[in-house]
């Protein structure tokens, strides 16, 4: 019986092979048959928006795991204990900053915060960190700066409502979770004592199995991304752009389906221009690369259900009323 | 810890392994076709090298890891935190959100975005301090629509050597000095490495461009409010991946009710100034129109400028 069933497994890799090999030589070939013109073009469009998305996000998920594989290997509990200030609130400046120094984005910081929270960071202070890395970051300064170059300040008004709510959702998080753990899986013992094998193979195997871990979430989360990017009308959205109260609402909805890269979102968020309140703008900037599609399905891979529901609505609640805030006080 | 059977995970790894050969496969493909310029903006290539290379690695590995027999269940130290599908049907499902998308990258990877997602996306046709105010409502998806589509879809075959010709950014200085020579010239030629700088600075600088004679390519695209002589030559900006492209253009004027939309043209003309939704755009006054095929790289790439 288990002679038989390992033959079917094995018959199904061998012809998955050779179904990859086969789409390798002959893609072209199999393309030109008349049966695919028939299919809307709104399906190749999700699937060409999707296949992107995946490029873009892979390298960088790859980069996570691995950074995320080096501190499992050679940062020390002890080292993150003596590297952050002693005060749980003092300790969220540092944490909000230290995207300046790893510009991570928000598909490689997943992985990474997740190994740094199970080395003993404290939960709050990694979700700081999570949340501000992909905005307070040299890269996208520079390329938010860059989008709006009509008006500059923009850029700056970003990195500091970033900063600020980021540090309010860190605060709210230690109230509600304090002392809790927000990991899936925590089992303590194990770590110390393991020291068989080959670090270097072990790295990799464990980058593989992490990988398909990640990628899973991310192969749903940009197809569904890749839905709303096809179907979704901008142009609709227009018409409730000046309304102060809504538009931030709404803008901070469409960071979240389109799913795109904190690096480029500033030129998409250009292209809406003044028919949005610079508040909405700053909502999209802000929200998006906390929160999107594709990282919400990371999160739930990684984080207790229960965290992630509260980190959701406490987001965009957080992010909302600072940008209302800030619109008040400096716009 | 959970307990699983061993053979179980041999055959998870083996399986992984040819997944991540076959995405390699397919990064491979993308590249030899030139079709990822389709798919990312050139800049992030090197990104795909450094994925290919491990996804090759890995792929290997896990397939060794799958066939070599011994069922070490304790490989990385964190075996715990690494759910294997328990059930078949579950596996199956796990491992087609991997498959299905590789075929048909495999199979559709040379679509090119066109109208028919252009209609969705908010493009800027004048100076960037006032943007329009359109609201146009529902995609109007027709049959000749999804024809031009695929027509499109098969212009990619031979796209080798554009892979790396994104421009670098450009320094302050260098944007001053296009913008003054453009200032300067009479006429003026839209390239496509500068085509989103030479965009922005006709439309921020609208009243010094009348009169100046303009020579733009791009594919016909029309909002849906548009007079019978009127279209935008229209491009699609990448700035990383086509996730985040952006449609630019330009409206032009003149005979060319008869013009299909996708359809390639370049268009020589003089600037004009219109009214387009209560906000003034340049407009292009058709002199010259000719269809052209559609160039190997249709997209343009934003390549922003240094910070200094």
């Amino acid at each position: 019986m288990t002679f038989i069933n390992k033959m079917v497994k094995d018959s199904f890799v061998l012809l998955l092979f050779c179904l990859f090999l086969f789409l390798f030589l002959f893609a072209e070939e199999i393309n030109n048959i008349s049966f695919f013109s028939r299919i809307p073009s709104k399906f190749f469009n999700v699937n060409t928006i999707f296949l992107s998305i995946i490029l873009e996000a892979i390298p960088f998920i790859l980069l996570g795991v691995f950074v995320s594989a080096i501190i499992q290997t050679f940062v020390s509990e002890n080292v993150i204990r003596r590297v952050l200030p002693r005060n749980a609130y003092f300790a969220l400046i540092p944490a909000a900053l230290l995207g300046i120094i790893f510009p991570i984005c928000e598909c490689a910081i997943i992985p990474v915060v997740r190994r740094l929270i199970k080395k003993g960071m404290p939960s709050h202070v990694g979700v700081v960190f999570m949340l501000s890395a992909p905005i307070l970051n040299p890269v996208v300064y520079a390329s938010t700066y860059f989008a709006f170059k009509s008006t500059p300040y923009i850029a700056n008004a970003r990195m500091f409502v970033g900063f600020i709510s980021s540090i309010i959702i860190g605060l709210i998080i230690y109230r509600q979770f304090k002392g809790e753990t927000i990991l899936k899986t925590v089992r303590d013992s194990h770590h110390d004592h393991h020291t068989k094998g080959n670090r270097i193979l072990e790295t990799l195997y464990h980058a593989g199995d992490e990988l398909f871990d990640t990628g899973k979430y991310l192969f749903i989360g940009a197809f569904l991304a890749s839905l709303f990017q096809t179907f979704i009308d901008r142009n609709v959205l227009l018409s409730i752009g000046t309304s102060t109260a809504l538009a931030p609402g709404v803008m901070m909805g469409l960071g979240y389906v389109l799913s795109i890269c904190s690096s480029a979102d500033a030129f998409v968020a250009s292209s809406f221009g003044s028919t949005f309140t610079e508040g909405s703008i700053l909502a999209f900037l802000v929200f998006g690369p906390m929160l999107d599609i594709k990282n919400t399905l990371m999160l739930f891979g990684y984080f207790k259900k229960k965290f992630v529901l509260f980190l959701m609505m406490i987001t965009p609640i957080v992010v909302y009323f600072t940008v209302y805030l800030f619109q008040l006080f400096f716009l | 810890m959970k307990s699983h059977q061993s053979h179980d995970f041999s055959f998870h790894h083996l399986l992984r392994g040819i997944i991540l050969i076959g995405f390699m496969l397919l990064l491979f493909k993308l590249l030899l076709t030139g079709n990822i310029t389709l798919l990312i903006a050139p800049k992030m290539i090197r990104f795909i090298y450094f994925t290919l290379f491990v996804c090759l690695i890995l792929g290997i590995l896990l397939i060794l890891r799958g066939t070599s027999g011994q069922n070490h269940s304790n490989h990385c130290d964190c075996e715990g935190d690494h759910a294997y599908p328990s059930s078949f049907g579950k596996s199956l499902i796990l491992y087609l959100v991997f498959i299905i998308p590789i075929s048909t990258g495999f199979l559709f990877s040379n679509n090119v975005l066109g109208s028919s997602v252009a209609t969705n996306r908010t493009i800027k046709l004048g100076a960037s301090s006032q943007v329009p105010t359109k609201v146009s409502s529902v995609t109007n998806s027709t049959k000749s629509d999804s024809a031009t589509d695929a027509s499109n879809a098969n212009l990619s075959s031979d796209t080798q050597n554009i892979s790396n010709n994104q421009p670098e950014p450009l320094s302050q200085m260098d944007y001053n000095a296009l913008k003054e020579k453009l200032l300067k010239d009479q006429v003026i030629n839209i390239t496509d490495d500068q085509y989103v700088n030479m965009m922005t600075i006709i439309q921020d600088n609208l009243k010094s461009m009348i009169g100046k004679t303009v020579t733009t390519k791009g594919f016909v695209y029309r909002e849906k409010q548009f007079m019978q002589d009127q279209m935008i030559v229209a491009r699609f900006g990448i700035t990383c991946c086509i996730a985040d492209a952006s449609v630019y253009g330009m409206m032009a004027k003149g005979d060319v009710a008869a013009l299909q939309k996708d359809r390639w043209v370049q268009v020589t003309g003089k600037i004009e100034e219109t009214q387009f939704n209560g906000e003034d755009i340049p407009v292009i006054k058709i002199e010259n129109l000719s269809k052209i095929t559609p160039p190997k790289q249709p997209y343009v790439f934003d390549v922003g400028v240094k910070i200094e």
